[in-house]
C-alpha cells in the first residue's frame, strides 16, 4: 500500500461512493455536513498547496544620486501573500466537496446510508441505485400507543395489556400485509396483476415501483419474539420512516394491542451489509478513502445495478467500469 | 461679506453691476448699501461674481503664474520617481486578498500570524482595519500586549479572535487593566491567563465590567477572591451573555433540583456549563439522572459529564452496558466513574475503560 502525504493527489482520488451507518438522533444533513467537514480537516492537515510566486520589482531609483538617471530594477520573487492560507482560508473548505444521498433516513432511524462524493454524485442519480430493495429491522414494543408512534417520545394515545399476543399470531398479521403489498406491486409498476407484461415483469425477478410514491414490502418476517418486545424484518423500497411508524400503529391495532416503534434500522442495501459501512467513530479520510474502494467493488459485482451508459464512472485506473461490465454481460 | 440668499428672485440690476465692477470696495459699499436694497441674487449671477473673482485674481495675484508653471502631472526634472508601484486604485472587494500584496500593513498583520480570511468576515472591521498604518496605529497596541504578558506566538490568535482591540485606545485599555489590578484586585501574572483565554475582556467598558462583578457576586454570592478565582477558571464566563447564564442558573436549581452549594461547588469547578445550550444542558441531566439513575451527589462531583455530548455519552453507556460493565456507584466493585466515561477518544475509552479494542466498539456503534 502506498502512502502519500499530498492533499492534491488525495483531492483526485476522492470521488465515489461511501457506505455509513448513520447513528440515531442525528440527520442526514448532520451526517453529510459531519462527513464533508472531516474530510476538510484531514485534507487541511495534509501537505497543501504552497502560495503562489509574486513577482515584485523594485526600484533603486530612490536611492540613486539625482544626476543619474539610468533606471535599475530589481526583481524579486516572493510567495504572494493573496494565496497565503491566512488570508484566503484553509485550502479545502466543506462547500467546495459535492455529496448525494441514495436514500433518507429519518432523525430516529439509524442504519445504512450510501453518500456519493464529487464524482460519486452523478453516479448516485442513477435509477437503479434507488431500486436497491432495502432491508430494515424494525423494533417493536407492546403494550403502549403513543402519538409519535416512538415509544420514547410524545403523549400517550392507549394503553392495551399484550400477554394474549402469540409468536404466530405476528407471523399472520406481518404474511397478510405482505400478500397485500405484492398485490399493491404491480399497480406501482404500472402493469395489470392478470396481464401478459405482469407475467413478464414477474418473470424478471423483483418487481419495482415505476416512481418513488408509494411503499412495497416484499417481504416481513418475524425475527425474534421476547414479550412485550420483538423484531421484525421488512424487505422494502419507496419507505418513509413515518410509513413504518403507522405501519407498527397497525400491527398493534391488528394484534389487538397497542404498540410503538422502538429502533428503525436499515441495514442492507442491495449487496451492502453492515460489515461494509463505517461507523461513525471511523468517519476519518483514510477511513472514507478505503471505503470508497470497497463500495465501487461491491457496486461492479452487483449486477442488479445496470450502467447508465451516457454517463461516465471511471475507475481509479482511468477504466470505465460501465463500459466494461456491459461488454461482459 | 455680502448676504445671499439664492432664492430665484429678480434683483436689483443696477445693484449687481455695481458689486460686479466694485469687487474691491465691496466689504466697503456693502456697508453703505441700505440693507432693505440687498435681498436676494439669483444663482446665475452668483457664478458671474464668482468668474469676475478669478479674472480680477489672475491678473493681480503674479505668484499664482509661478505656482502653474509647477504643474504636478509634470515631470520633474533633476530628480528620479518611481513610478513602478503606480497604477489605477483598488476597486470593492470581498476579500483582502485583493489588498494584502499592496498594503505593508496586512502583510505584517500576516506575518504576525493573524488569520485575515476570519477578520474578514467580522461586520465593520475590514473598513476600519484597512485605515490602519501598521507602524502608527498598531505597534503601540502589540507594545502594549507584550507588555501585559502575552507571548508573541499568541497575538495573532488574539487579533484573530478581536481584532477590535486594534481600534481602541491604548490608553483606555491601560485604564483597564488598572481596574483589574487596583480595584479587582488580580495579580499581574493573571492578565496573561484572562487576555488569552477571553480576547473580548479588553474591549469590554469598565461599566459594563463592573456591572459583571455586581451580577456575579449578587448572583452566586460570591466574595471578591472567590471572583477572582472564578474568572482565572474561566475567564470567558464573565463577559458572556447574561441571558445563557441566567437560563441555566434557573434550569439547575429549579428544573434538575440541585441546592445552592451544589450549584456553588460545580461553578468553582466546571464554569464552562453556564455557557452550554439551555436545552442540551437539560437534555444531558435529563439522561444522566433519570436513565443512569446517577444521583446529584455524584454529577456535583464529577460536572464533566454534563459537558459531554449527549450522544457521545448515549454510545459509550449502552457499549458498557451491552459488556455488563456499567455500572456507576461507587460504592459497588467494577465502578466506572463518570469522568472515564466522558475521557479521551473513542478508541481511548474502548481500550482504556471498556477494556476491548477500538474495532469492538465501532462495531458496537453498528448496532445501535
Amino acid at each position: 500500500m502506498k502512502s502519500t502525504r499530498d492533499a492534491s493527489l488525495v483531492w483526485k482520488h476522492l470521488k465515489g461512493i461511501v457506505c455509513l451507518y448513520k447513528p440515531p438522533r442525528k440527520s442526514v444533513a448532520v451526517v453529510r455536513h459531519t462527513i464533508k467537514s472531516h474530510l476538510c480537516r484531514d485534507l487541511n492537515q495534509m501537505k497543501v498547496r504552497p502560495p503562489t510566486p509574486y513577482v515584485m520589482i523594485e526600484s533603486e531609483l530612490k536611492d540613486l544620486p539625482a544626476e543619474k538617471t539610468e533606471s535599475k530594477n530589481v526583481i524579486k520573487v516572493i510567495p504572494s501573500y493573496a494565496d497565503n492560507v491566512l488570508v484566503t482560508g484553509p485550502r479545502y473548505v466543506t462547500e467546495e466537496i459535492r455529496g448525494r444521498m441514495v436514500h433518507e433516513l429519518g432523525y430516529k432511524s439509524s442504519g445504512l446510508l450510501l453518500l456519493g462524493i464529487n464524482g460519486g454524485c452523478n453516479e448516485v442519480k442513477n435509477k437503479t441505485f434507488h431500486q436497491l430493495v432495502r432491508c430494515y429491522q424494525v423494533g417493536v414494543r407492546l403494550g403502549l400507543e403513543t402519538d409519535s408512534g416512538w415509544f420514547d417520545e410524545g403523549r400517550g394515545k392507549a394503553k392495551a395489556s399484550f400477554k394474549h399476543v402469540p409468536p404466530h399470531a405476528v407471523t399472520t398479521v406481518l404474511a397478510s400485509m405482505q400478500a397485500a403489498h405484492t398485490k399493491c406491486a404491480f399497480s406501482l409498476a404500472g402493469v395489470l396483476p392478470d396481464s401478459q407484461e405482469a407475467y413478464e415483469l414477474a418473470l424478471q425477478g423483483t418487481i419495482k415501483p415505476k416512481t418513488t410514491g408509494g411503499c412495497v414490502i416484499y417481504s416481513a418476517r418475524l425475527l425474534d419474539f421476547r414479550l412485550p418486545d420483538f423484531t421484525i424484518e421488512l424487505h422494502t423500497l419507496n419507505e418513509t420512516e413515518d410509513y413504518f411508524l403507522s405501519m407498527v400503529e397497525l400491527l398493534g391495532i391488528k394484534l389487538r394491542s397497542a404498540a410503538t416503534t422502538t429502533s428503525i434500522k436499515c441495514v442492507q442495501i442491495g449487496n451492502f451489509g453492515v460489515e461494509h459501512a463505517l461507523s461513525s467513530a471511523d468517519w476519518d479520510l483514510q477511513h472514507i478513502l478505503k471505503n470508497m474502494k470497497l463500495c465501487s467493488k461491491l457496486v461492479e459485482e452487483n449486477s442488479e445495478i445496470v450502467p447508465n451508459l451516457d454517463e461516465e464512472r471511471l475507475d481509479v485506473s482511468g477504466r470505465n467500469i460501465y463500459q466494461d461490465k456491459a461488454a461482459n454481460n | 461679506m455680502l448676504v445671499v440668499r439664492a432664492k430665484g428672485c429678480v434683483a436689483d440690476n443696477k445693484h449687481n453691476i455695481q458689486n460686479k465692477f466694485n469687487y474691491h470696495t465691496r466689504r466697503r459699499k456693502h456697508e453703505e448699501i441700505d440693507c432693505k436694497e440687498i435681498k436676494t441674487i439669483s444663482c446665475s449671477q452668483i457664478h458671474n461674481t464668482k468668474q469676475s473673482i478669478e479674472e480680477i485674481a489672475e491678473i493681480t495675484d503674479k505668484d499664482l503664474e509661478n505656482e502653474q508653471e509647477q504643474n504636478v502631472l509634470a515631470p520633474k526634472l533633476g530628480k528620479n520617481i518611481d513610478f513602478s508601484d503606480y497604477g489605477p486604485p483598488l476597486g470593492r472587494t470581498q476579500t483582502f486578498a485583493a489588498y494584502v500584496n499592496r498594503s505593508p500593513t496586512l502583510q505584517k498583520l500576516v506575518d504576525l500570524g493573524v488569520d485575515l480570511s476570519v477578520v474578514e468576515k467580522k461586520e465593520g472591521v475590514p473598513e476600519k482595519l484597512l485605515q490602519l498604518d501598521f507602524d502608527k496605529h498598531i505597534t503601540k497596541h502589540i507594545q502594549f500586549l507584550t507588555d501585559v504578558g502575552v507571548p508573541a506566538g499568541d497575538i495573532g490568535l488574539l487579533l484573530t479572535r478581536n481584532p477590535a482591540i486594534l481600534f481602541e485606545d491604548v490608553d483606555i485599555l491601560q485604564q483597564r487593566i488598572k481596574y483589574l489590578l487596583e480595584t479587582l484586585g488580580f495579580e499581574f501574572t493573571d492578565l496573561q491567563r484572562i487576555i488569552c483565554a477571553n480576547p473580548k475582556w479588553l474591549c469590554t467598558s469598565i461599566d459594563e465590567l463592573r456591572n459583571r462583578v455586581e451580577f456575579f457576586q449578587r448572583e452566586f454570592k460570591l466574595s471578591l477572591p472567590l471572583f477572582r478565582k472564578l474568572t482565572l477558571t474561566y475567564p470567558k464566563l464573565i463577559t458572556y451573555k447574561l441571558h445563557y447564564i441566567r437560563a441555566n442558573t434557573f434550569s439547575i436549581i429549579v428544573e434538575m433540583g440541585f441546592t445552592r452549594s451544589e450549584l456553588g461547588s460545580m461553578l468553582m469547578f466546571k464554569p464552562r456549563i453556564w455557557t452550554l445550550d439551555n436545552k442540551d444542558l437539560v437534555e444531558r441531566f435529563n439522561f444522566l439522572h433519570n436513565s443512569l439513575k446517577i444521583p446529584h451527589r455524584l454529577i456535583t462531583q464529577q460536572p464533566h459529564c454534563l459537558l459531554a455530548r449527549l450522544g457521545h455519552l448515549r454510545q459509550r453507556h449502552f457499549f458498557l452496558h451491552s459488556l455488563g460493565k456499567a455500572q456507576y456507584d461507587p460504592a459497588l466493585p467494577n465502578y466506572v466513574s463518570l469522568l472515564a466515561l466522558v475521557t479521551g477518544s473513542g478508541a481511548e475509552f474502548a481500550s482504556n475503560v471498556a477494556g476491548t479494542s477500538a474495532e469492538s466498539f465501532s462495531n458496537f456503534l453498528k448496532t445501535m
